[in-house]
């Protein structure tokens, strides 16, 4: 199997499938890092109330993405994948950050809501902490109120969801990469191994 | 070229991860400083009853009351001053090893020596009143219990790791977890905990865990 048709299968797996989502140029633009000839595509299937993904988002990600990211040697594709039944405001989480997306500021977003996860997930209702989270990343309120009240970013974000349990995911975080699935914050050196590993094959050193 | 054998030749780690029935666990209590730490190597239990209120029920069942413990208490409590000055001087010679402090240090450990002597065989008989009593009235728990797990799924048993984080499968709801630490600070006690298995991340700690005497 070639690595494009591989790289489509991976896609194809974990693209939403919202009508939403479709009618976008590339759904997943705005939640990707890095540029697309890199040889290694990671997709990374989280939750935002999960506290370890959390723990990947601060202690892992920065490294990766100094090192492989920035590098060229990695495209990283954020997946979102609330387990609603343990986590009961991650969607609202998740919401949040896609409607930042739309604003060019999903990563920014993505940062701050897991930053201050231990003062959101706990809340009965979220809503007006994660309100306050917009004027925070400076981020304007009238089109943020709407897309947080449209039905399309809640379906995107479910079928984020769907995706990743089609992907073979059932905990958080869990790692597509280029066909295998590798689940838990894993440490930095894990990572390493795995991500130099392929590079090397692919020769993208 | 498949990458998927990539996958199988990593190091097992623990799993890192929320899934809907796994708990992440973690034990936290006041070192010899008071500071919060991490505890590794508590044996973390998960049985799907509450063990506090089956010995409640058999403590009320007992044919005798539970042996006073006020005498006890006050010799632990007797105990838990010079403990805590010999724990004081102790640090205090770590951090600066001047033949000042290094006989504080030892007029301390005498003291607790002395204390230790003098308390001990009257505490040691009473401790042995209390245990013989908790081993009759408490005598069917373990019958109890072995027929509950019978009925369902047997217990979860794990261990904390360096950082006090353990991740274990929760088998369903109604789970309990237990657990027991050393009291750095007062050698007389432990800490405990009986607490309901729910959510995706429990924290065992001063909070929610009390330090009990430990009659054996």
């Amino acid at each position: 199997m070639s690595r494009s048709t591989r790289c489509l299968l991976g896609a194809l797996l974990l693209l939403p499938g919202g009508a939403a989502a479709q009618s976008a140029a590339d759904p997943l633009a705005m939640r990707t890092l890095g540029r697309a000839t890199a040889p290694v595509t990671v997709y990374e299937m989280s939750d935002f109330q999960c506290p370890f993904c959390r723990r990947h988002a601060i202690e892992t990600f920065p490294t990766l993405e100094r090192e492989y990211i920035a590098t060229g040697k990695v495209r990283w594709i954020f997946i979102n994948f609330p387990l609603t039944s343990i986590h009961p405001n991650a969607v609202a989480a998740h919401e949040l950050a896609m409607c930042a997306g739309r604003q060019g500021k999903f990563w920014e977003a993505h940062n701050l809501v897991f930053r201050t996860q231990a003062t959101w997930s706990p809340l009965r209702d979220p809503g007006p902490f994660l309100t306050s989270l917009v004027d925070s990343l400076r981020l304007p309120k009238a089109p943020m109120a709407r897309c947080l009240e449209s039905a399309a970013t809640r379906q995107e974000v479910e079928s984020d969801t769907e995706g990743s349990i089609r992907a073979g995911a059932n905990s958080t975080p869990t790692f597509y990469i280029e066909g295998g699935l590798m689940a838990g914050a894993q440490p930095l050196p894990v990572f390493r191994k795995v991500l130099d590993s392929i590079v090397a094959v692919r020769g993208g050193r | 070229m498949k990458f998927k054998a990539l996958f199988h030749s990593l190091p097992l780690v623990a799993l890192l991860a929320c899934g809907p029935d796994q708990a992440s666990i973690q034990v936290v209590i006041p070192d010899e400083a008071g500071a919060e730490a991490p505890v590794r190597g508590v044996r973390l239990v998960l049985v799907p009853y509450n063990r506090d209120s089956i010995l409640q029920v058999l403590e009320n069942r007992a044919p005798s009351p539970r042996p006073s413990t006020t005498e006890l208490d006050s010799l632990f409590q007797a105990f838990r001053e010079p403990f805590n000055a010999y724990l004081s001087a102790s640090r205090r010679l770590r951090e600066d090893s001047t033949a000042e402090t290094a006989a504080a240090a030892e007029s301390a450990r005498q003291e607790l020596a002395r204390v230790r002597a003098r308390i001990s065989p009257r505490a040691d008989s009473l401790r042995a009143r209390i245990a013989a009593w908790e081993d009759t009235a408490f005598a069917s728990y373990d019958s109890i219990t072995a027929s509950l797990v019978r009925r369902g799924q047997p217990a979860v048993i794990d261990s904390t790791r360096a950082d006090g984080w353990t991740t274990v499968t929760v088998p369903g709801k109604g789970w309990w977890v237990t657990a027991r630490a050393i009291n750095v600070q007062d050698p007389n006690t432990e800490w405990y905990w009986n607490v309901p298995a729910a959510g995706d991340t429990i924290h065992l700690s001063s909070r929610n865990g009390r330090p009990r005497p430990r009659f054996r």
